[in-house]
């Protein structure tokens, strides 16, 4: 889950190079004539004066080598049998998404809250505990806890929950909201980065401590994100089945506990595979294990029924995210067979390591000079909701999706909160 | 990518590109001329890259390239007189100050920061597309982190944290 992001380096970073991206100077009116000539005059030299330079050409489609030429740069390139025509007739689209505001297109899935409750209090939604009730929290500052609430949708009435604790020594607050079984759980994450796994009933309650110090995780180096690797905390993908909780441990594994509180066990033969989507785990990328090309979760297995999955992939392709159904690559989108393959428009809004939401939805980002749109991608339908961003600043800020499991996508709007509630899409 | 024809390609991407050329080089110069070179490129290799379906990331993977090759630094060739689009507005104190102290980089450990930040790449991604090994994009980012951190501190950062 990335939100908002707690203030960080790597944060920051991001926030400031959006910024700064905005600031980029504009296309020049005649760029493509001037690309168009120099390009002529790049092949002219090319073809008649750089043959001895044609051997220092490297595959098909590697990228060209650079020389100096009098000033003027030269472009070599992999021969060629002469200068294509521009125009491709026939070339498909890419992308077959087309948007419609997601009012529109899903109104019985969308709502919009206001960011403040009637006292002022500001709040954030954290997951739906039902279609009409959303888990939203307040998060305090110096001396002042968290509060989780129940927001009711229609009434816009909210109704406290609980206080949420925070820890000495912790790194990582409150996150990772997942409802199931009458409960509220979520996690915080020490410095030694242990996790602790709390609950409290969905009627109210004092929250208590249902798992103690979780298996650590691999510290995370720097933002480095690597396979198996969980954007934003040490637990990933909490679910509650069957009188149980199972979660990825960052890095690998996937463990378990009783909802009725005890200790954290590991699910035998997991060390190397993640929760995808339960009862679904897959094997993680591995620069060890090369048979899985370096592709998350190209073998699934069910944990109920042992149930197999692969998906078909060709040799050399790699840095594929793949969940029950599609696999993910960027704004690149297949499906497991490996028949269809398509593309997302814009920039993916997906934090690293994860999969299309529900099995089913991927965000992206798409930017023009006068607006830009989150758009929500239904992989099944091939339709786009979308939702207008305020740009405020030059700047825009989104929330990416929540974790593969999580039935609520939102982001903020000025003073208020769109949210989506996948499953109420049809 | 709903377009088919490079032109269509040039006109709907530009300012993408010029964006990504921007926070690669830090200067509005470079990224025009980063763009216009692998525009140039793709120009050429535009039968096979769009059987590849991703002359995006042809070009976004040419630019990075081109920047922190050796050539690229010792020239310095001008050929467009941009002028920037929209306000000038500052953006807050603490983003200008990251976004300095990003000047200060060395181009590689600045293009593996992009890459990772603004184009939220993995590191595996980042290493292909810049033609050297994962290790090597982990010491960069972390090396270049190091350096960023010295200049930057959280309490700074407007307090919006959440």
């Amino acid at each position: 889950m990335t939100e908002r992001p707690v203030e960080n380096l790597e944060g920051a970073l991001n926030r400031a190079l959006e910024r700064h991206a905005a600031k980029a100077p504009a296309p020049a009116s005649d760029l493509f004539e001037r690309v168009e000539t120099r390009y002529r005059r790049r092949r002219r030299v090319r073809t008649t004066g750089a043959a001895a330079a044609m051997a220092l050409v490297l595959s098909g489609t590697a990228f060209g080598m650079w020389s100096h030429d009098g000033g003027s740069a030269v472009l070599l390139e992999s021969p060629s049998p002469g200068a294509q025509p521009l125009s491709r007739p026939g070339q498909k689209a890419e992308s077959p998404f087309r948007a419609t505001p997601v009012e529109k297109l899903w109104p019985e899935a969308v709502h919009r809250i206001p960011a403040r409750l009637r006292d002022g209090t500001e709040i954030m939604p954290q997951t739906l505990i039902d279609e009409r009730t959303v888990l939203v929290n307040s998060w305090g500052g110096f001396e002042k806890p968290s509060v989780l609430y129940a927001y009711d949708l229609p009434t816009g009435e909210a109704t406290r929950i609980t206080d949420v604790v925070t820890p000495k020594n912790t790194q990582i607050f409150a996150s990772g909201f997942t409802v199931g079984e009458g409960r509220i759980f979520w996690h915080t994450t020490s410095t030694d980065l242990t996790s602790t796994i709390w609950s409290v009933p969905v009627k109210g309650g004092t929250a208590v401590v249902t798992v103690e110090r979780t298996p650590a995780a691999a510290p995370f180096e720097g933002g480095a994100m690597t396979a198996g690797q969980i954007p934003g905390g040490q637990i990933g993908d909490l679910t509650v089945s069957g009188g149980k909780l199972y979660w990825s441990r960052s890095g690998g594994g996937v463990y378990t506990a009783p909802v009725a509180g005890g200790p954290a066990e590991p699910v035998p033969g997991t060390e190397e595979e993640m929760l995808v989507q339960w009862p679904w785990v897959g094997g993680l990328a591995s620069d060890s294990r090369q048979d899985r090309g370096r592709i998350n979760g190209r073998d699934l297995r069910n944990l109920e029924t042992g149930e197999k999955k692969t998906a078909a992939f060709s040799p050399g392709e790699e840095n594929w995210d793949c969940g029950i159904t599609w696999c993910l690559a960027g704004s690149l989108v297949k499906d497991r067979s490996g028949t269809e393959t398509f593309r997302v428009s814009g920039h993916p809004a997906v934090a690293p390591n994860q999969t299309a939401s529900l099995d089913r939805f991927v965000a992206s980002v798409s930017r023009s000079d006068q607006k830009t749109l989150l758009l929500l991608n239904d992989l099944r339908t091939r339709r786009s909701g979308s939702i207008e961003l305020v740009q405020k600043d030059d700047e825009v800020s989104y929330s990416t999706m929540k974790s593969s499991g999580s039935r609520m996508y939102s982001t903020r709007l000025a003073d208020e909160y769109v949210i989506v509630d996948l499953k109420a899409i049809g | 990518m709903d377009d088919t024809t490079y032109e269509e390609f040039v006109a709907s991407r530009a300012q993408a590109l010029l964006r990504y050329g921007y926070v690669l080089s830090g200067n509005p110069h470079d990224a025009a001329d980063l763009v216009q070179d692998a525009l140039i490129k793709l120009r050429g290799a535009w039968p096979r890259v769009i059987n590849k379906r991703d002359p995006e990331g042809y070009v976004r993977t040419t630019m990075a390239r081109q920047h922190i090759s050796l050539w690229r630094r010792t020239r310095r060739e001008t050929l467009t007189d941009l002028v920037p689009e929209g306000s000038y507005t500052d953006p807050p104190p603490s983003d200008d100050l990251l976004w300095r102290a990003l000047e200060t980089l060395p181009r590689r450990q600045r293009a593996v920061l992009v890459l990772r930040y603004y184009e939220v790449l993995s590191d595996e991604e980042i290493a292909a597309q810049l033609g050297i090994s994962r290790g090597t994009v982990r010491s960069q980012a972390s090396r270049a982190l190091e350096k960023l951190r010295r200049t930057w501190s959280p309490a700074v950062v407007e307090g919006d944290a959440r």
